[in-house]
């Protein structure tokens, strides 16, 4: 695996949303490059196998009645959310983009 | 108010004094939250004296049906409880408030256990020593100036100082028998499936299980008891049902055990490999035997977590973006720099650090190379376990490489809380149960732990050697009693 350098230290902290400063890129350039040169030790290891463990569990395909239950009271919901009780729906920041951006 | 010292007491004591009316709960409560105001700790990110106290009231018009019934227990700040606050020790959920209990905390309060309050952790779990937690370090109760281990330091700091009866831990790779190890107390990680993670905040979902942690093995198993079974709610649970108490005091002699070559390598502490081969010299007197045996892959355990774990994280704590959950920045100019505001500044460093390996292992070309490639090794490895067991009951060496060491000692070291949990990782790999059992200290009088590892769902068999050590070694684990010459 290459190293990582600053520019790539940028584009992976965008797609984890996150924004660095500058301090920030380069310790985490750093901490970063650490890290992956343990991970390249993977590289070192013969398959014997094409089985991938996902989950260590012999559940599959598991099923429960579907049975209609009122778990949740609404105005106990909104008030978690920070909304009056007497709301009908929660309000959440706007997640669709203005077209300018 | 009268000085009382009833919880260093085990829960069959405390059910003695119950049941014959001696004590309350409310003397339980009273004397935990006396023992909070003493110390200094730092183990509890939230407390819930109100409540407790209010509960504790009503239990003493009630009969005491069962063990557990009146006592004081701890939950891990990333186990959700209806209407208390619960922070996974990060600012991101500094006042999230849970609407639903976590079904261990459910299964807990059916049997009238008192909670006291949320402890401190590493942050979302991340860390193995408590000092990421954005509610500041947590101390090691043996030596202040020591970390406790992590991530589930204040549960195992407040089992340790006899705060409360017992607390509930989670283990990622090694969060609740690394600190049990480094506080001197019983931590077990059950077999993954054995204990709902419905209300455990996700970190690494294939890895994460909740776990009991305990003065004493016996308390240990009845604790399992209580938050063990199949839920609706998890479709990794599995619908086995044990009775663990059974197990303890069981004959050791005919018991096959493993000791795998790097488990005592020379990465171990002297002191500490030498312990453990006291125990297993004992052991073999006793009639049992115990084998050197070779496990493939283990030494890849810290890239597999790296890979699979860190992965795991990017994706669940990709649902901190300031919409659904917690906090949210409070200016911003455009839906992404709400996100990118948002998260890192509800963030911590360890946890940046941790979901950007995390997406970038999972992104475009590494995807193939590197994580499907680790669920291939992971699945070797867990092949090396289970050949193993198909000719031992059980498989030991020591919890960690070491014991307990100075605050601050990590610095910037990137890797080292990964290699404290050297040991432990292979585990939750496998998914296997494990526990840590203290077995004697060293010079400067801190505790070691002893690793016992079974195969599926046979945590039994690690309470039938646990508690036949416990009696032998008969330890004084009390760091309230430690004599002052060896702090």
């Amino acid at each position: 695996m290459k190293s990582l350098d600053k520019e790539h230290v940028k584009h992976v902290a965008k797609l984890a949303r996150l924004r660095l400063d500058e301090n920030e890129v380069s310790k985490y350039e750093i901490a970063l490059n650490q890290i992956l040169e343990e991970i390249e030790k993977i590289e070192n290891v013969e398959l014997t196998t094409n089985v991938e463990l996902i989950a260590p569990t012999e559940n599959h395909d598991l099923y429960f009645h579907d049975t209609v239950k009122n778990e949740l009271k609404r105005n106990i919901v909104l008030k978690a959310c920070g909304v009056d009780e007497t709301h009908e729906y929660i309000e959440v920041p706007k997640v669709i983009a203005d077209e300018e951006n | 108010m009268k000085k009382t010292n009833y919880l260093e007491k085990s829960f069959k004591e405390l059910n003695e004094l119950l049941k014959n009316k001696v004590i309350t709960p409310t003397d339980l409560v009273e004397e935990a939250f006396a023992r909070i105001e003493e110390s200094d700790l730092n183990a509890f990110i939230t407390l819930d004296k109100e409540n407790a106290l209010k509960e504790a009231k009503e239990l003493e018009n009630m009969e005491v049906d069962n063990v557990l019934f009146g006592l004081p227990i701890a939950i891990k700040d990333n186990i959700t409880t209806k209407d208390l606050r619960t922070t996974c020790a990060s600012h991101m959920l500094e006042n999230f408030m849970p609407i639903y209990d976590a079904t261990a905390v459910e299964k807990l309060k059916a049997k009238h256990m008192i909670i006291i309050g949320k402890t401190n952790m590493d942050e979302f779990a991340m860390g193995s020593t408590g000092e990421t937690s954005y509610f500041g370090n947590i101390l090691n109760p043996w030596n202040k100036k020591l970390v406790p281990g992590g991530s589930s330091s204040g549960s195992a700091a407040s089992v340790s100082a006899r705060i409360v009866t017992s607390a509930l831990g989670s283990d990622t790779g090694g969060s609740i028998r690394q600190p049990a190890s480094f506080c001197g107390i019983v931590g077990l990680k059950p077999t993954y499936g054995r204990v709902s993670r419905h209300g455990l905040i996700a970190f690494g979902s294939s890895l994460d299980q909740i776990g009991p942690m305990t003065k004493t093995v016996e308390d240990n198993a009845i604790l399992l008891n209580a938050i063990s079974g199949v839920d609706e709610n998890d479709y990794t649970s599995k619908d086995v049902t044990d009775d663990f108490t059974t197990y303890l005091g069981k004959d050791i002699k005919d018991l096959k055990i493993a000791v795998p070559t790097y488990f005592m390598s020379e990465q171990v502490n002297e002191t500490v490999r030498e312990k453990v081969l006291e125990v297993i010299h004992h052991l073999m007197k006793q009639g049992c035997v115990v084998e050197e045996v070779n496990i493939p892959y283990l030494e890849y355990a810290i890239p597999l977590y790296q890979i699979i774990g860190l992965g795991e994280a990017s994706s669940n704590l990709a649902r901190y973006d300031g919409v659904k959950y917690g906090y949210k920045a409070p200016n911003y100019d455009s839906l992404e720099d709400m996100y990118e505001k948002t998260r890192s500044a509800g963030f911590g460093e360890e946890v940046k650090r941790r979901i950007m390996i995390g997406t970038f292992m999972l992104s475009g070309e590494n995807a193939n190379q590197y994580y499907h490639k680790a669920l291939k090794v992971r699945e070797m490895l867990t092949d090396g376990f289970r050949k193993t067991f198909e000719k031992y009951d059980l498989i030991i060496g020591p919890t960690n490489t070491n014991v307990a060491y100075p605050l601050g000692q990590k610095g910037d070291d990137a890797l080292k809380s990964f290699y404290d949990d050297i040991l432990t990782i292979p585990v939750n790999m496998a998914g296997l149960p494990a526990m840590s059992l203290p077995i004697g200290f060293t010079e400067e009088h801190l505790p070691i732990g002893l690793h016992i590892i079974a195969s599926y769902f046979n945590e039994g068999k690690i309470y039938t050697l646990a508690s036949y050590l416990e009696k032998y070694l008969n330890l004084s684990l009390d760091p309230n009693k430690k004599e002052e010459e060896t702090c």
